[in-house]
């Protein structure tokens, strides 16, 4: 028997059918890949060639409004400054304690403690190094502007600076 | 500053890299370049940490003077073992040089496959460094620990940076904070880790079909069979621990059934260290680890096929495990996996058996195992493979390899279910912790099952042709 008809034998063909199985299979994962994921992500990282990582970073987690937000506090908050954000509850991104860390590394990032009221936790926020952090919602405007400086960012973004 | 970084970044790759050459050179008395290739950058890289997490819990300061004299002192040591401590070389076990790779795949047809896995490796590095950390746990949880360790000289820095405090292990953030401490992970240098050890896992994988003479065309195959998974690429990327973890787990589980059924005390050590960097990376690493030692230790009881010795295997994997169990049971909170069975195992001897969370469960794996946008076909593939080769090839008699990897991928399936039982009873919805974390938990199930179907339709045993 030669080797071809040996291989279509009965002991052969699941071995023959088993690699047609594996080749088609990686045909159609490699386009999969290459459609849904290389590309895209390639295209991505192309369109932000010069971005820094942190720019990157918060482009590709929340788009470009989240990014240009995370750059103008960074530019506003010197590196030694505790920037407080409002509570997870209140705002999944911006309160998120680890997210906000990252983004505006070194800066030391807290929030108010919910055993006492928002608006007696801004007041209490008196001192050179400490930023609010402000998005819809928070910080009560009336509290903040009693204790720091309103820097506008865009509609209710902003940073509540230590007056000068 | 960026080209700066990037050579800073690159040389510690490297200084990482001949680390781990020194140490699996130790441990290995006979292996491939290609071993060498996939070892090096993954043991390098636990066994820097490790010491590094263990002398700044002893109360040094970590700077890039003290990274450097480790270094040093490490690589001196491992220089001078293998210089005064020379074992025999044995037996190459296998035969996966470069040269005769090289060599037999002169003709185009067979460089395709290579061809291929490398423009995958490429573009991984590429995606992987070009997003930077942009998602959830990639940024709150492993990069930011990392940086605030870098910043403040120590391990407890990672109690106030970040998600989950102490509770994680500190490999990540410890390998991450050295890329900080050198180049300020300005590109982020620390990035690559992920696509590295991603091609560490591919590549050692071939190694072992190799080594357990499975056909080129099937071991290439089954390479780029796991390497366009598309949810294992996007965890090249993505910079979460788990694929880091699935690799430690996977080469711990390989090694270990060659050690045990091959009677290699050698690559029993190999995965002791490499179980032991599982848990060194993942939370739930020792738990796994542990099912792992459990589920092989079954396979060489029934099969009683080559020789389990306890001590060169246990050693590493205790050693490296218990000081971190120690560490976290110190400064961390409760684990996900003790507080979920905490939570579940009242609620089960009341009588409240979460019936409809079996159900729950299931469905949701059916349909995430079966959805091509995460993992492609591989687990419908698997299985046709594994019936055409026919089951029977899974029994101790017919090859223990698969008997061992079988029990070993039933082991930790199983064990996954069983957490997302057990969180059916905690107060998050079931919904949420599948949607969050079903996935990526199941990834060495994934890459093991691959792992198996290729070896069960490839071996030399059913295809004599490929080896005439």
């Amino acid at each position: 028997m030669n080797k071809q008809t040996s291989r279509w034998g009965s002991k052969k063909w699941p071995q023959v059918i088993g690699t047609l199985l594996l080749t088609l299979a990686i045909l159609y994962q490699l386009i999969q890949l290459i459609r849904i994921e290389i590309l895209p992500l390639a295209k991505f990282v192309m369109q932000r060639n010069g971005a820094n990582a942190t720019e990157r970073s918060a482009l590709f987690f929340a788009g470009k409004g989240f990014s240009d937000f995370i750059t103008f506090v960074n530019e506003n908050v010197p590196l030694n400054g505790t920037v407080f954000i409002p509570r997870f509850e209140q705002n999944e991104i911006f309160g998120h304690e680890g997210i906000m860390e990252f983004f505006l590394f070194p800066r030391k990032v807290e929030n108010c403690s919910p055993n006492i009221p928002v608006e007696e936790c801004i007041l209490n926020l008196r001192g050179p190094n400490k930023y609010i952090l402000a998005v819809e919602g928070y910080p009560p405007r009336s509290a903040a502007v009693q204790v720091k400086e309103w820097v506008p960012f865009d509609g209710e973004q902003g940073i509540y600076i230590p007056p000068p | 500053m960026v080209p700066k970084a990037l050579t800073i970044d690159l040389l510690l790759i490297g200084a990482i890299f001949i680390l781990g050459v020194f140490q699996t050179r130790v441990i290995l008395r006979s292996m491939s370049y290609l071993e060498i290739l996939s070892l090096s950058f993954p043991v390098g890289l636990g066994t820097l940490t490790w010491l590094l997490f263990i002398l700044s819990w002893l109360g040094l300061h970590i700077s890039i003077i003290t990274i450097t004299i480790l270094y040093t002192v490490l690589l001196i040591c491992l220089i001078l073992i293998r210089r005064f401590f020379r074992r025999p070389h044995t037996k190459h076990r296998y035969t996966t040089e470069l040269s005769s790779i090289l060599k037999e795949h002169s003709q185009i047809l067979s460089i395709i496959p290579w061809v291929l896995l490398i423009l995958l490796f490429l573009s991984a590095i590429f995606i992987s460094v070009g997003r930077a950390y942009s998602t959830w746990d990639a940024m709150a949880v492993w990069s930011v620990k990392g940086y605030g360790i870098a910043l403040e000289g120590t391990i407890f820095a990672g109690r106030t940076w970040g998600s989950h405090g102490l509770n994680y292990p500190l490999n990540l953030p410890l390998a991450i904070s050295i890329f900080k401490l050198l180049s300020d992970d300005v590109l982020p240098g620390s990035k690559l880790i992920f696509p590295l050890l991603f091609i560490s896992l591919i590549v050692n994988i071939y190694s072992f079909f190799i080594r357990r003479n499975i056909s080129q065309t099937h071991a290439k195959f089954g390479l780029l069979l796991l390497a366009s998974v598309p949810l294992l690429f996007e965890h090249a990327t993505l910079g979460y621990a788990n694929l880091a973890f699935t690799m430690y787990i996977v080469l711990g589980a390989l090694y270990a059934m060659e050690g045990i059924y091959g009677n290699h005390p050698d690559e029993l050590v190999m995965s002791g260290l490499l179980l032991g960097f599982a848990a060194w990376t993942r939370q739930e690493g020792l738990f796994i680890s542990l099912l792992v030692v459990m589920a092989l230790s079954l396979t060489w009881l029934i099969s009683r096929k080559g020789k389990l010795k306890f001590v060169p295997w246990l050693l590493p994997l205790v050693s490296i495990s218990m000081v971190w169990f120690i560490f976290t049971h110190i400064y961390g909170t409760e684990g996900q996996i003790t507080l979920a069975l905490r939570e579940a195992l009242p609620g089960i001897s009341q009588g409240n058996f979460h019936l409809e969370s079996i159900y729950t469960i299931l469905r949701y794996a059916a349909r995430q195992m079966l959805e091509p946008s995460i993992w492609g076909l591989l687990f419908p593939i698997c299985l046709l493979l594994i019936i055409l080769a026919g089951p029977r090839r899974f029994s101790p008699k017919e090859n223990i390899y698969l008997f061992g990897g079988g029990a070993t991928t039933l082991a930790i399936g199983i064990a996954v279910f069983f957490y997302y039982y057990a969180v059916s009873f905690r107060e998050m919805p079931l919904d949420w912790w599948l949607s969050t974390s079903f996935n990526r938990m199941i990834l060495p199930v994934g890459v093991l099952l691959g792992i198996l179907a290729v070896m069960a339709i490839g071996s030399s045993t059913l295809l004599s042709n490929d080896h005439e």
